[in-house]
């Protein structure tokens, strides 16, 4: 290309130059107008529940459904056998679609369960004439065995493996199957420990006694049957294609951005509860009791991934419940009384504390050479990380101090377990155990590592706060701030040295907690990602795992629990209580920290909710 | 000219089988193999193998063994030799992806391509508006403080440029959406699908273009100061020509090849979108993909964007050529 002195223009522009401005401006007002078109055209809204989602969602496709917000969604569509008690606390397990509670034989290996008769699967066109069929307990069957065949990837296979008679087999066999697809596999095979024995009964049949198993498995949405018409007709698709039994249907995904359900006009029906825990009624939590559910005709999500837009829409009234954001502490609750402030409670908020079982921690790898023989260091670490100034600047006070690892909440929680000291705060202690740890280590400490797994703000100045706390007792620490995946990767590979990490319970029972730290589930197939080993601990877990609940049972959870932190595997830091807040109209809104699908009982005040605008009109007047 | 285009369109291939070949490195040598966090935390080695075999980790990066694929042709004809062929190695499926434009499925199991078309529209019902009416803000403005340089407002002006170039642009958005959506309620806050997207569309664009006035106005003017100072400007002024039509069809004509160079180049820019105001406005175009590929480490759909991206800076750099001699005879093609 050259460019010749040639000043002789043709004027191509000269003549169109207008044109080309008028084209110009003719783009810029037609392309958003050409976005005049709704993405998500709406009907008559009816009562809408408005929800806000600060993760996309994953998938729909229940076999696989192991994140928070996939199983939120997913709950209101499909139903387990068993659920808990939206009410009641402690949590009670009641059927949902089971006929009632399961027939345990006495040497509880078999349990058969009766399934309500006249459920029927929703509407859709994967059935021959679009309607929905009645459910059968074979399709109990089929949903397990798609959990088990390794061609549908799940990621809850691990809640099954060596449990069930012939279901390892039957995974083995999908292993060894050559084709790829998980619908060519013959799911016609029988597993003889998870059998449908007429229309409405299923009889399950374990390898060893398995007491969580209704907790852990059954009132699970990852066992919710699934028609077999669905994933023939889907198949890969099936992830945005549900087709359950439950209150609610899918009418629109617009993946990372909104889901909207209407009520399933296939759903049997089924009353609010006449019961409650102490205190419920006075709460108004009763006053439905009776009356048909759901109220609500949509539920709509609105992803938003980001903190400051999510929290304008709440403020607004856009939604109707929320968490409150780090950011957003300060000028929301009162840090004294620690209650909402004056102008939330002109806005009419309510709001909602309740503890999270769950408990944070910075972990020790004990395959590595510096801490996994140093015990005396561990130890040090322990008394030198101040956990109580952690939850105040970190979490806005809002958690307990974790004196162990068993999360307050579950029944094995041992109040008096902070008189064991494995949570004191001694920098001066420390300095003194560091001097042992040297010697059990033939010199000075070399520097540590600690992983964070994100790079953001508070990653960053988490990790900023351990430096200073180790430093003051004159240790060394270096902090490596990855993003989750690579972490995740390093930690299941035992790749880190101190990592942060933590885990909430997913039903009230301690066992997965102490699962953490038993061999045979050392990562990447299993949670033990300390890599921690003790053969007494292994010997007690077996012997625990399998023994119904009791105070026996409880005693030696305990003790577990006392034989672990003895060995200080981690610095456990703390256990979250969660604050949410709930705009006035939200009514019947209890929270719950185990099941999903509640917004069946859940309905909002329409008046009070359009009246808020009013009201946010006033509350400016006044100021 | 046709022969320059051809020759053109011929140096592409090498260009588009070197972008191949970084993504590849990039992506999937650097990037590593990923099944594991695919699989989640509590997958046993089984789940994470099927995985690796979905994904093709489980062959060589480069080299492939042949004796299946000859078997392949042999046994099951030429079309299923030729898939076993190009499964063969990590390279050629990331090869035969990226020319069939057929990019598999993303992290979430939707497929990519899928995603793809989802996002341009919203990306371009963004950016498309926002880049017009910020380039003839911009250049009009331009024209007006090189017209009046050295005077108070040719100072004020780069002043201002200064200043707007010195605020992070996620600082436009947060005051942007905090005052004029929510306190103001002149906009909404966040898209919301059940809404026409032009509503949501408008306050991102208004912020954009306040936020892209200091760099753009700089550049402009710099370049239409090069020009009034030429000769022939003079020479205009002194044949009694108007203010108007010495600065719209004297300067500005004379000034297009820079101009042209910075709009041709933006256009593939426009298509993949505005990676923070799509994110703060929710607008699920290809910035708040990206945005989120690159959080979740979704490398199967950054490597299509990115091959994509660089597919249209290759076609755009082209078109910016021919552009050239459109605008300005003076340039020649040899």
């Amino acid at each position: 290309m050259t460019t010749s002195n040639n000043f002789n223009r043709t004027g191509f522009l000269q003549k169109h130059s207008g044109w080309g401005l008028l084209l110009a401006m003719c783009l810029m007002v037609c392309l958003p107008a050409g976005c005049a078109k709704k993405d998500v055209p709406t009907e008559d809204e009816g009562m809408v529940l408005r929800r806000c989602m600060l993760s996309k969602l994953r998938t729909l496709d229940p076999c696989d459904m192991r994140d928070v917000y996939s199983m939120s969604v997913g709950a209101e569509m499909y139903e387990s056998l068993y659920r808990y008690h939206a009410l009641k606390r402690p949590y009670e397990i009641t059927p949902l679609l089971a006929d009632g509670l399961p027939e345990i034989s006495d040497d509880n290996l078999t349990y058969t369960i009766r399934i309500k008769k006249g459920v029927r699967f929703q509407d859709d066109p994967c059935f021959p004439d679009g309607k929905g069929r009645e459910l059968t307990a074979r399709d109990f069957v089929y949903a397990i065995k798609r959990i088990a065949n390794v061609k549908t990837k799940s990621r809850n296979w691990a809640s099954f493996k060596d449990k069930i008679i012939g279901l390892d087999n039957f995974r083995d066999y999908t292993k060894t199957f050559k084709g790829t697809k998980e619908w060519d596999v013959d799911y016609s095979r029988e597993i003889e420990g998870f059998k449908a024995l007429d229309n409405h009964t299923l009889q399950i049949k374990l390898i060893k006694p398995w007491p969580q198993i209704i907790d852990a498995a059954l009132t699970d949405t990852m066992t919710s049957p699934i028609p077999h018409e669905a994933i023939d007709y889907y198949k890969e698709d099936i992830i945005q294609h549900p087709v359950g039994t439950g209150p609610f249907r899918l009418k629109a995904w617009r993946r990372g951005c909104y889901v909207e359900l209407v009520r399933n006009e296939n759903w049997r029906g089924e009353l609010y509860p006449s019961e409650g825990s102490p205190g419920d009624r006075e709460a108004g939590l009763l006053e439905d009791a009776g009356k048909p559910i759901p109220f609500a005709d949509r539920v709509v999500w609105r992803v938003i991934q980001e903190t400051q837009p999510a929290w304008l829409l709440f403020m607004r009234g856009e939604f109707d419940s929320m968490g409150i954001f780090k950011d957003n502490f300060d000028g929301t609750i009162n840090v004294q009384t620690h209650e909402l402030n004056d102008e939330m409670i002109g806005r009419g908020v309510a709001l909602k504390k309740f503890n999270d079982p769950s408990v944070f921690w910075i972990g020790f790898n004990m395959k590595d050479p510096v801490l996994g023989k140093n015990k005396p260091l561990r130890k040090a670490i322990c008394r030198a990380y101040n956990r109580e100034r952690y939850i105040d600047l970190f979490n806005n006070g809002r958690g307990h101090v974790a004196h162990g690892f068993v999360a307050p909440g579950l029944d094995s929680y041992d109040a008096d377990i902070h008189k064991y000291d494995y949570s004191k705060y001694d920098p001066q202690e420390a300095r003194e155990l560091l001097k042992e740890a040297e010697e059990v280590h033939g010199g000075p400490i070399p520097p540590l590592t600690l992983s964070m797994p994100g790079t953001d703000t508070f990653n960053r100045q988490s990790g900023q706060y351990a430096q200073r706390l180790f430093s003051k007792v004159g240790l060394e620490l270096n902090v490596e701030y990855m993003d989750w995946p690579t972490y995740l990767d390093k930690m299941v590979n035992g790749d880190l040295q101190l990592f942060f990490s933590g885990v909430s319970a997913g039903y009230p029972d301690a066992i997965d907690f102490l699962k953490m730290f038993v061999t045979k589930y050392h990562a990447p197939n299993g949670g033990n990602a300390f890599f921690y080993s003790n053969s007494e601990i292994d010997a007690l877990h077996d012997k625990a795992e399998v023994m119904l609940p009791s105070e026996e049972r409880l005693e030696l959870y305990r003790k577990m629990e006392r034989m672990i932190l003895d060995d200080y595997p981690a610095v456990f830091i703390s256990h979250r209580v969660s604050y949410a807040l709930a705009h006035g109209w939200y009514e019947n809104y209890k929270p719950h920290v185990y099941s999903y699908g509640l917004n069946k009982y859940r309905k909002v005040d329409e008046v009070q909710r359009s009246g808020y605008k009013e009201r946010l009109k006033e509350l400016k007047e006044k100021k | 000219m046709t022969a320059y285009i051809i020759r053109r369109l011929l140096y592409m291939i090498p260009i588009v089988v070197g972008v191949l070949l970084i993504t590849f490195v990039l992506f999937t040598v650097i990037g590593g193999d990923i099944s594991q966090q695919i699989a989640g935390k509590n997958a046993d080695a089984e789940t994470v193998a099927e995985i690796r075999a979905e994904y093709g980790f489980d062959k060589p990066y480069f080299k492939v063994e042949m004796a299946p694929v000859r078997e392949s042709f042999k046994e099951d004809g030429f079309k299923a030799g030729m898939k076993s062929f190009f499964e063969g190695s990590q390279f050629l499926r990331h090869f035969k992806n990226a020319v069939t434009f057929n990019f598999g499925r993303a992290m979430d199991r939707q497929k990519i391509s899928e995603k793809i078309l989802q996002g341009v529209g919203p990306s371009l019902s963004l950016t498309v508006p926002m880049f017009i009416a910020s380039l003839i803000i911009t250049i009009s403005l331009a024209l007006a403080v090189a017209f009046l340089r050295g005077t108070a407002w040719d100072f004020g002006t780069v002043v201002l440029c200064v200043i707007l170039m010195s605020v992070p642009y996620l600082s436009f958005i947060i005051f942007g959406q905090y005052i004029f959506a929510y306190k103001l309620d002149l906009f909404p806050i966040y898209y919301n699908p059940t809404e026409p997207m032009s509503f949501s569309v408008i306050l991102p664009i208004l912020i954009g273009i306040v936020a892209s006035l200091g760099p753009g106005l700089r550049f402009y003017r710099t370049v239409m100061l090069d020009e009034i100072r030429s000769d022939y400007v003079r020479t205009a002024f002194a044949k009694g020509l108007t203010a108007r039509v010495v600065l719209f069809k004297h300067v500005l004509k004379n000034a297009m090849i820079p101009i042209v160079t910075n709009v041709v180049m933006s256009l593939p820019r426009l298509v993949l979108g505005s990676l923070l105001l799509e994110r703060f406005f929710g607008i699920p175009g290809l910035g708040y993909l990206m945005v989120e590929s690159i959080a979740g480490r979704d490398f199967f759909v950054l490597n299509a964007m990115t091959f994509m991206m660089a597919l249209l800076i290759v076609i755009f750099t082209l078109l910016t050529d021919i552009c050239y001699a459109w605008v300005d005879p003076r340039v020649k093609f040899e």
